[in-house]
């Protein structure tokens, strides 16, 4: 009998699975609620614009606005402050990768081989893991997490994001807080 | 400090084991306190997020701070791997399913089934199983069936008698509450299932097709199980139970409260629990009788960490067996994709379920597979809608990571393809010595108590079975004309699906608990979750947890003998009476 197990099943009975990094939970120690550089904000804009780009019929980055969807995660009180500088060394590494130039410059091919040679490390690959998972939150989670307005994700992809919605005032971290 | 209180009875643990104790025993006029480390939320802290509920886990503990330590065997193509042990959280597996009133209940889909005769008898039945400790029970299902009907009505199940040939005997000829609405997929299955000559059968559900109760009837959100529910139609033990038996005014439930040591005296009676507030500071509780219900692995905890002086290795251990024979559900998976271009548009009918099952194979009478042995249960299920667990596989292909346009095709593929259904097949977990609950010597949790360490391996035999059943549920969906139909057997346990680890029994060398659930030695020390549950049945737990503590808090009642003031018939809280 072969042991083969298949990890990926582990919650029975409709259960949604919960495949979230840990690295991404945003429960760590209170942390320094600073703002990263303007110049690494440019970057990851630039990351995401690659990482999932404007279309005429279907939204990008910029349409779901993932790096306001960013800003809101990081904004989390109790974020991981250890998180938060992982993304800036992330970003730190791309800028590496793309020098002399900055990646800001560099044409669509030139950015995906960066962004394939960042992948060959292994601190790189779980970094751009990291910010695709952010990238799928900001198009498929509710717009009041600041990603996804007025549901344009959702509706992209015909999804039906059931009902009653999260007001504000119940959003996960306040919940994490009752 | 209100350091000493009394009360009848200490509940501890609001779950599917706890809430019909205190509703019961508050309905009949005894004074019951409930200890919950989690918060109370109610229906108005809900919601369709996918966040809240699944990617940053509110409704559960902080898997770091609280941990568990794992050890399970290194997966090897060939068999026996080594055993590695680490943090649970860092093997990716939480073993968290809920943190508040209501515990778990609250975020179950609620499929219940009932077990079957032939469940409380399986030594007997089928002999012992090689490396399995395989054990009958100490009641018969002539004694639970009433209890389940109980269940029916106080929790609200809806459902409707299909007669097949594994039908369990029921004492009323249907359910109370008709079934819940169904999607289109349930009558193709029952086509598909009825061409193959099989037996289809509707799915009951804990929850209200209708408002009941003082609950509302679910009003088809479209997200059910993981998610709270808005309209308290599904059967929690905080909907249903509990916030009856606050109404009463004799039950009060106690949020926050991390109990940590139930002390017993020198005669070895339970005499108080003691229990962290929300602040940290250490309170506790007394009572005349108490009930843990912290579900499985949380109880064995508990139990292992009451040292007494009659109690030196734990509460109910002095056999060692407390912790041993941990269960989950066994069996298989698997799931199919049906495309609207081929089922159109009644396949985009959002909200209701697809609630089929099939029992045909609870008992295997097949020559090709083998003796005559036990089998189990094929629940079709809607393949859950929650959009980035469904978008995030999507992320990686062949070891890369995918990112660009192609993500984008392959995202609007996937999601308007069509609608999925999954095979979620059920067999006896097998009870065995290497799953097993025992306090980590090392690691603790943010109040310093020792977290539970759980040995986790499977008995290969589940392999068998989960094949064979999910294999089936295939079949049936090809025949419907489903797509990119799989199937596979699984090893590792539903996390979300525990019981055993306090066995009950007649012999107190190979069992924590008494027929009735009653420690071995304690008298007043009752167990009231899964963990009494020596085989599982080939079905999902809860419609049993809930019934044996309903036919628990009976013999409670019977132990604690009249008390003054009981009013039961006449409280406000029991719209029945
Ligand atoms: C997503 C999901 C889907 C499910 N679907 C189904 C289904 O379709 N069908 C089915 O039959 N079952 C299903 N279940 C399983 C079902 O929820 C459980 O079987 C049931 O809740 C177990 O009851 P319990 O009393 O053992 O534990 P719980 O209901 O979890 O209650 C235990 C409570 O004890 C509390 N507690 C723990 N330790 C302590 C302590 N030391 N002090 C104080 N309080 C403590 C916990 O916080 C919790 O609230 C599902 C579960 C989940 C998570
Ligand atoms: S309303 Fe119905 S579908 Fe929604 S959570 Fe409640 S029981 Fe489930």
């Amino acid at each position: 009998m072969k042991r083969r197990t298949f990890l990926f099943q582990t919650a029975g009975l409709a259960a949604a699975p919960t495949l979230s990094l840990t690295s991404l939970s945003g429960c760590g120690r209170p942390g320094a609620q600073a703002d990263l550089p303007d110049t690494v904000w440019r970057t990851l804009a630039a990351v995401h614009a690659h990482l999932f780009p404007s279309e005429a019929k279907a939204p990008g980055a910029a349409e779901l606005d993932t790096l306001g969807y960013l800003k809101a995660a990081l904004d989390v009180p109790g974020f991981d402050p250890a998180e938060r500088a992982a993304i800036l060394r992330g970003a730190e590494a791309v800028e590496a990768q793309a020098k002399p130039r900055a990646f800001t410059e560099l044409d669509e091919a030139e950015r995906e081989a960066v962004l394939r040679a960042v992948e060959a490390t292994e601190s790189g690959r779980a970094w751009l893991e990291g910010m695709l998972n952010y990238l799928i939150e900001a198009l498929l989670a509710d717009p009041v997490y600041g990603g996804n307005p007025s549901g344009v994700g959702w509706r992209w992809l015909d999804h039906n994001p059931g009902f009653p919605r999260p007001p504000a005032g119940k959003r996960w971290f306040l919940l994490k807080s009752l | 400090m209100n350091a000493t209180e009394e009360f009848d009875v200490c509940v501890i643990g609001s779950g599917a084991g706890g809430g019909p104790v205190a509703w019961r025993l508050a309905q009949a006029g005894y004074r019951v306190v409930v200890l919950e480390k989690g918060p109370w939320f109610n229906e108005k802290d809900f919601y369709k997020d996918e966040l809240a509920c699944c990617r940053r886990r509110a409704y559960f503990p902080d898997a770091k701070t609280e941990p568990k330590m794992l050890e399970t065997r290194e997966d090897t193509e060939d068999g026996d791997g080594s055993w590695q042990t680490r943090p649970a959280h860092e093997a990716g597996w939480d073993l968290w399913n809920g943190n508040m009133v209501g515990g778990a209940t609250n975020l179950m889909s609620g499929h219940f089934h009932r077990l079957k005769p032939v469940d409380f008898r399986l030594r007997s039945t089928f002999g012992p199983i090689e490396g399995a400790n395989v054990a009958d029970w100490p009641i018969a299902y002539d004694d639970l069936e009433p209890y389940y009907a109980l269940v029916e009505r106080e929790v609200g199940i809806s459902g409707r008698v299909v007669a097949h040939p594994n039908q369990e005997p029921r004492s009323t000829p249907d359910f109370p509450y008709p079934p819940t609405r169904e999607h289109p997929i349930a009558g193709w299955i029952d086509a598909a299932g009825k061409s193959l000559g099989y037996h289809p059968i509707p799915t009951p559900r804990a929850i209200l097709s209708k408002p009941d109760q003082g609950r509302g009837g679910c009003s088809y959100s479209g997200y059910c199980g993981s998610y709270g529910c808005a309209t308290g139609a599904k059967g929690s033990s905080r909907a249903a139970l509990l916030n009856r038996a606050v109404a009463t005014g004799r039950c009060e439930v106690r949020p926050h409260a991390m109990s940590y040591r139930l002390e017993s005296d020198s005669t070895g009676k339970v005499v108080a629990a003691h229990y962290f507030d929300r602040e940290g500071q250490k309170r506790q509780v007394r009572a005349r009788l108490f009930a843990v219900a912290c579900q499985a692995i949380e109880t064995s905890r508990l139990l292992l960490m009451s040292t007494g002086p009659r109690h030196p290795q734990g509460l109910g251990n002095n056999h060692g067996q407390v912790g041993r024979n941990l269960i989950f559900a066994g069996g298989g998976s698997g799931s199919g994709r049906l495309s609207f271009k081929k089922f159109g548009e009644p396949l985009r009918e959002f909200g209701t379920f697809v609630n089929r099952a099939l029992q045909d194979w609870y008992v295997i009478n097949d020559r090709a597979f083998g003796p005559r042995q036990k089998g189990g249960t094929i629940d079709l299920v809607e393949v859950h809608p929650a959009p980035i667990a469904r978008a995030a596989p999507l992320l990686k292909e062949d070891g890369r990571l995918v990112w660009g346009k192609p993500l984008k095709r392959n995202l609007e593929n996937y999601f308007r393809f069509g609608r999925g259904v999954k095979i979620e097949a059920f067999c006896d977990w097998l009870p065995h010595d290497d799953c097993r609950v025992s306090l980590d010597p090392t690691l603790k949790d943010k109040w310093g108590l020792p977290v539970a360490r759980l040995r986790v391996d499977f008995h290969p035999k589940n392999l068998g079975v989960g094949w064979y059943l999910a294999n089936k549920g295939a079949e049936v969906l090809k025949q419907l004309g489903a797509e990119e139909v799989i199937s596979y057997a699984v090893g590792n346990p539903p996390t979300n699906l525990q019981a055993g680890g306090c066995r009950f029994g007649r012999d107190p060398k190979t069992s924590v608990l008494d027929p009735d659930c009653r420690a071995h030695d304690c008298e007043n020390l009752f167990v009231t979750d899964g963990s009494f549950m020596p085989t599982g049945g080939s079905v999902p737990h809860t419609w049993t947890i809930y019934a044996n503590a309903f036919r628990v808090a009976d013999k409670i009642m019977a132990q604690l003998g009249n008390t003054p003031g009981n009013t039961l018939g006449k409280s406000q809280g029991d719209p029945h009476a």
